[in-house]
């Protein structure tokens, strides 16, 4: 590990990868940095690789060749199962929707990633004397009311289900929080929100976030936005 | 070790959380465990009357031919007629000197399709079925006079007969009204209880009544124009000329071995003696084939629910595959997502078995009293045994192994899908 990437929240250098069976890659990308505590907005067309990229930051994928560090840590070296324990640790994520398991309550579902990761429980225990409470602070301060915490997920709005789903990234304060376009199915009040929330628990966790969106009407509220047809060198299949 | 207990309360809120769709699994595979423990119970306690019907007898002596055959006559009453053995032969045996107790059966008439069987007062007495357990008496007593008759359980119940009842036997089978010993009638003195065993179904008369009714006939019919009223007979000697067979006691049981040698080598009379607890086994093990396929049948009908099992998992797993994507971002490993899968559907395993066996012991406790009271069939509830802990293991195991279908299809979507949902 170059001293250069221990810099770095995440340091990708000459990444290349392709998918099983196809020979040109997707993904090309000469350098992508994000240093820690950065707001990154990083848009793109659908199809440009932008699900590729988190799943290899975040360690589902492999790099065909190059490397990927996040916090430090060289991801591309690692087993699958190292990786996936990583990411438990390490790495926050936010989907588009559908964020909840519906046979969870909203604290449960808060709470996956500390019970699947000791390193993430034993953080969340630092700034809470239980993890419930850790939840619960969360929970508040990303107005969810109290009320709503046992019931079923299922009858939670998209907005709100959204905030459970920041919750549950943002619990045990990982040092990478990935937001793969979580605003796209709020309408344009609630998105604002939504991000002005998010972005307050990450400063305050100290977490750096990686946002994906189309929407670049956003990209103001980010220190850095990057387009991904920028940094990926790769032919995309519609321009051949 | 944690995570493995926080996956499986995952795998326990997720099913209970689709209790609707899995409640007609864990029903299937109640009622295959049901079955298939049920069959075992009854088969064991069929096999345990049908080779403890008769106990604590050393040997049954009879004329020499096939041992199975004589078995059945002697003690199921059943089959065809064996040769009679000589009162003669049959005084000798209980005369030697390894010899308790002897107690000669003479078979041949019926009543109503019941077989008559012509013993000594000692049967009841000597007789021992299943564990050594005795005959009793519901009602009267054992056979005094002439022309008393002792019924067995099944009979009193079938034939309405109270203590006092008149009858008549048939001659043989009783398959012609004519031959009928309706010069002769007799009358209920004992009702025995049920015992689970062809005592159930026998009547039970002296050896000299046998004698009695016979003095007129000969070859199987009235010889005619010669009849000894009912009231004539104590001018008769009674004493048997011949009987079936003999139940023989022993003094010590280590002579049996040498008294069946014995009896086999007489000269006087072509005899032989069979143990029963081997004639039986043997026995058995030709009915069991039936047994085993109904065992067999049951396993096929546990393979269904299995299946059924499998199937309500994998048709679930479509629309879980967002749940299965946001515990891989959380750090959950493919092989965590298996496991996952793979618990709900031993923990619907568990759920079936243990229905199965509320099912099982309400069943038995409800009809059980009725089946001892009826047939004599005593289904105890009891800790499943031996046996039944194999099946069990089995059904846990079956269904372990079914769980990995839908285990594995998890497995190989969670490392396909990764973080995203392919649509």
């Amino acid at each position: 590990m170059t001293s250069s990437s221990a810099a770095f929240a995440v340091a990708l250098r000459d990444v290349r990868f392709s998918w099983p069976g196809q020979s040109r890659p997707v993904l090309d990308i000469a350098d992508l940095s994000i240093r820690p505590g950065e707001r990154v907005f990083l848009s793109g067309p659908s199809g440009s690789g932008k699900s590729t990229l988190l799943g290899l930051i975040a360690g589902i994928l492999r790099p065909d060749c190059g490397t990927i560090a996040v916090n430090g840590t060289a991801l591309h070296a690692m087993s699958a199962s190292a990786r996936d324990r990583f990411r438990g640790a390490e790495i926050g994520f936010i989907f588009q929707q559908f964020n909840l398991v519906p046979y969870l309550s909203m604290i449960e579902n808060v709470l996956i990633p500390c019970h699947l990761s000791p390193r993430r429980q034993a953080r969340a225990r630092q700034r809470a004397s239980t993890l419930r409470d850790a939840a619960a602070h969360l929970l508040e301060r990303l107005e969810l009311a109290p009320a709503l915490w046992e019931r079923p997920v299922t009858r939670l709005s998209t907005g709100q289900q959204q905030r459970v789903a920041a919750a549950r990234a943002l619990i045990g304060a990982p040092p990478l929080l990935i937001a793969d376009e979580p605003s796209s199915a709020l309408d344009a009040d609630r998105r604002d929100v939504f991000l002005k929330l998010l972005l307050n628990e990450c400063a305050l966790a100290g977490s750096s976030l990686l946002f994906v969106s189309h929407d670049v009407g956003l990209a103001g509220a980010f220190s850095t936005a990057l387009r991904l047809d920028d940094l990926n060198a790769a032919e995309q299949g519609e321009t051949v | 070790m944690r995570r493995f207990f926080y996956l499986a309360s995952l795998a326990r809120k997720s099913a209970w959380n689709r209790r609707g769709t899995l409640a007609l699994v864990v029903l299937c595979i109640a009622l295959s465990t049901l079955l298939l423990l049920g069959i075992e119970r009854i088969r064991g306690q069929i096999r345990e009357n049908f080779v403890q019907a008769v106990s604590g007898v050393d040997l049954v002596a009879g004329a020499r031919g096939d041992s199975i055959q004589l078995m059945l006559y002697a003690v199921f009453h059943l089959g065809g007629a064996t040769n009679n053995i000589g009162w003669e032969s049959a005084r000798r045996i209980a005369a030697h000197r390894d010899v308790a107790w002897t107690i000669p059966l003479s078979l041949g008439d019926s009543h109503k399709g019941h077989p008559v069987v012509a013993t000594l007062p000692d049967f009841f007495d000597r007789y021992r079925f299943r564990a050594g357990e005795r005959v009793e008496f519901t009602e009267g007593r054992a056979f005094d006079a002439l022309f008393d008759v002792v019924i067995g359980a099944e009979v009193a119940r079938k034939l309405g007969y109270r203590l006092g009842s008149p009858l008549v036997l048939s001659h043989g089978g009783g398959e012609t009204l004519l031959a009928e010993h309706g010069d002769k009638p007799f009358a209920v003195t004992g009702i025995l209880a049920p015992t689970g065993t062809p005592v159930d179904r026998a009547l039970y008369i002296s050896l000299a009544a046998m004698e009695a009714i016979h003095l007129d006939w000969q070859g199987g019919a009235p010889i005619p124009g010669f009849q000894v009223r009912a009231d004539q007979v104590g001018k008769f000697d009674l004493t048997p000329k011949s009987i079936t067979a003999l139940f023989v006691g022993l003094k010590s049981r280590s002579r049996v071995f040498a008294l069946q040698r014995e009896i086999g080598a007489w000269k006087e009379e072509a005899l032989m003696g069979v143990m029963p607890g081997v004639a039986m086994d043997r026995l058995w093990r030709m009915l069991d084939t039936g047994e085993r396929a109904l065992l067999l049948v049951s396993a096929l009908v546990t393979l269904t629910g299995l299946a059924g099992l499998a199937s309500a998992i994998l048709a679930g797993l479509g629309e879980r595959r967002r749940e299965l994507a946001i515990l891989r971002s959380a750090g959950a490993r493919p092989l965590d997502i298996l496991f996952l899968l793979a618990c709900e559907g031993v923990l619907l395993v568990f759920a079936g078995i243990a229905a199965g066996l509320v099912c099982l012991t309400l069943l038995l406790l409800g009809i059980g009293p009725m089946l001892a009271s009826r047939y004599g069939i005593v289904l105890y509830f009891s800790w499943p045994g031996r046996e039944e802990w194999l099946l069990l293991g089995g059904i846990v195991a079956a269904g372990f192994l079914t769980s990995l279908i839908p285990a594995w299809r998890a497995y190989r979507i969670s490392l396909s899908d990764g973080l995203t949902l392919s649509t």
